[in-house]
């Protein structure tokens, strides 16, 4: 079946490159440009573009380390 | 409304458009991977649990999660979450423990095959048909909420937004058929969670705190439970036994466990116990939702006094107003594309759901039975192009009703409800017969429209009442007259029902994998977490 070939498709990565991304954009654009809302004083871009950066490398980091393993049962 | 609800700037449309990207592109490299029809419809049986539990729950996550459960948390206050607790997770449960193993093991493509082997050829045609109808309808649902979202949001015209959206879908799920459809609602997942978690928390932290929130609304939105003894008592105008019997029983149990769009999910799992962990698996992440999606709308009933009332937005802007309202350029975009993600996530649920069935169970069954197994992909693919023309239609339809979720339940009411009927006892007693099963999932349909245009509106307290009474009225017919039939017709022999019946079938073991590789063990701590929530939301 197609799960040797499946193996070269790592979720995990494109997961992960998204996410980074997201984060460097965000979290980039909080930095330099900080646009504020009134509701709420707290540069909310910065903040939650390093949880989406974090949240981005981790599954990049895991699907690295531990290459998807093609076991069919235990 | 001529005037945009947000402010849309370069930032936020960098990362829209980087999600479109990435999701075609999914559908562009799995393109490669698809040989065979097995690949493309059931994605070869090999997606570990992780991503098919994740997929399981996201194709449900999809418009009318975010934006219904919202309005519905601002509209009735925190019963909505009876709609988690008590109308999904024990039938997701009892999916994976008791009915997954009969799904799975037969190596059916779909539910009606099911049907077929169980019954006969007449019922699985039946339900095929009933499927195929409602699956392009609530399709026609996410399409529409979609289409109002890019009105609302970027001031396109409606019938501008709806032909972009099905573009998007008829691109990514074409290609890469089920597989992609699965990948992307993973990402999905993730990116609805990213995009939307900081809601709660700004709105709380501006309210003051969850009791500070509470002490600004009515008594009854605090509450699961406490105002349900009567039905007058509270928003929903239900009571106790109509959550219980209607919602939990015959809506809940009819969609989780036979509604094909959530059951394909486990069917693509890599083996029987990764296909009966994927609903068990879901069903924690399920708990967690209400935080995503009601909680937004009790802050949103605290925050726009005008909310829901003449003149002032409608309950379904309830998150929209909340985004508007917190996320600075930047954030902003992640927000509207996580909506937009979790639009596609049900509407392409759908539109997969629809292509097997219709390949398989009309296409094949019906129209031209021996042809290659490249030609059925060909057909897969027109069906998908066909589906989606469709629910450009069926969108419009969607329109018409004032709330799209009382919509949803009314559909779920008139195919989901008896076909559950017919699924239990199929599945539990061996003495129903063929025609039993037809002649009963029949009537549960006809008197489910009955009952819908006989009984007046004003009959029940609300929409949703009159839903979660009809389902329990069709389901009730369906058991029946399946139950009188079958007295009366030639049972189904012992060796035909081999593998189909619970008491002839071999119940997996599991007693030699560790705790949280057993589905047994797994369900029971979910359902320990469960009773746990309910006490204290009491």
């Amino acid at each position: 079946m197609g799960s040797q070939k499946q193996g070269y498709f790592d979720l995990r990565k494109i997961i992960g490159v998204l996410f980074t991304f997201y984060g460097l954009l965000i979290g980039g654009y909080g930095l330099f440009a900080a646009p504020d809302k009134a509701h709420e004083h707290i540069n909310l871009n910065l903040w939650w573009g390093i949880v989406i950066l974090v949240f981005g490398l981790a599954f990049l980091a895991v699907s690295f380390w531990k290459p998807i393993s093609v076991d069919q049962d235990e | 409304m001529n005037k945009t609800l947000f402010d849309a700037g370069a930032v936020d449309y960098i990362v829209i458009i980087v999600y479109f990207i990435f999701v075609i592109g999914i559908g562009f490299l799995l393109k490669k991977y698809m040989k065979s029809g097995e690949d493309f419809f059931l994605s070869g049986r090999s997606i570990p649990t992780w991503i098919t539990g994740l997929a399981f729950l996201s194709a449900n996550l999809g418009a009318l999660e975010l934006l219904g459960m919202a309005a519905n948390g601002a509209e009735y206050g925190i019963m909505t979450t009876h709609f988690y607790f008590v109308g999904a997770i024990p039938a997701m449960l009892f999916l994976g423990l008791y009915m997954m193993p009969f799904y799975y093991a037969t190596k059916i493509r779909s539910v009606p095959e099911y049907l077929k082997l169980r019954y006969n050829e007449a019922t699985r045609a039946l339900n095929a048909v009933t499927f195929a109808v409602m699956t392009i309808l609530v399709s026609g649902i996410s399409l529409y909420s979609m289409g109002l979202i890019f009105k609302v949001l970027i001031g396109w015209s409606l019938t501008t937004s709806i032909l972009f959206s099905a573009v998007v879908v008829l691109i990514y799920v074409g290609l890469g058929g089920l597989t992609s459809s699965i990948y992307n609602e993973v990402v999905q997942f993730f990116l609805i969670w990213i995009g939307l978690l900081p809601i709660p928390f700004l709105g709380l932290h501006e309210l003051g705190g969850w009791h500070q929130m509470l002490a600004q609304l009515p008594d009854s939105f605090g509450h699961l439970w406490g105002d349900t003894m009567q039905a007058s008592q509270n928003a929903m105008g239900i009571s106790w036994l109509g959550i219980i019997l209607g919602l939990g029983f015959v809506l809940g149990f009819g969609y989780w466990t036979t509604d094909f769009l959530v059951v394909q999910r486990g069917f693509a799992a890599k083996n029987l116990r990764s296909a009966q962990n994927t609903p068990i698996f879901a069903t924690f992440f399920k708990m967690v939702v209400p935080l995503l999606v009601i909680v937004p709308g009790l802050i949103a009933a605290v925050l726009f006094h005008n909310l829901g009332k003449p003149g002032g937005p409608s309950y379904n802007l309830a998150l929209p107003l909340l985004i508007q309202r917190y996320y600075p350029p930047g954030l902003l975009g992640l927000g509207l594309t996580a909506m937009l993600a979790s639009f596609m996530s049900g509407m392409a649920g759908n539109i997969t759901a629809f292509t097997s069935i219709f390949t398989y169970d009309i296409y094949q069954a019906y129209i031209n039975k021996n042809a290659s197994d490249k030609h059925y992909i060909n057909v897969g693919r027109w069906s998908i192009v066909i589906g989606i023309i469709v629910s450009i239609g069926t969108a419009y339809i969607a329109g018409r009703y004032s709330s799209v979720m009382d919509y949803m339940q009314t559909l779920f009411s008139f195919f989901n409800a008896p076909l559950f009927g017919t699924f239990l006892l199929g599945m539990f007693w061996k003495r129903t017969t063929a025609w039993g099963g037809f002649w009963g999932l029949l009537c549960g349909v006809v008197g489910a429209f009955v009952a819908y245009f006989a009984i007046p509106a004003e009959f029940y307290g609300s929409a949703q009442a009159s839903n979660f009474w009809r389902a329990l009225i069709a389901w009730v017919i369906t058991m029946v007259v399946t139950i009188v039939v079958s007295c009366f017709t030639e049972p189904k022999k012992k060796e035909e029902l081999s593998g189909l019946v619970y008491c002839y079938s071999d119940k997996p073991n599991y007693k030699h994998l560790a705790w949280y590789k057993r589905p047994g063990i797994l369900s029971a701590i979910s359902l320990v977490i469960l009773v746990i929530l309910n006490i204290w939301l009491w």
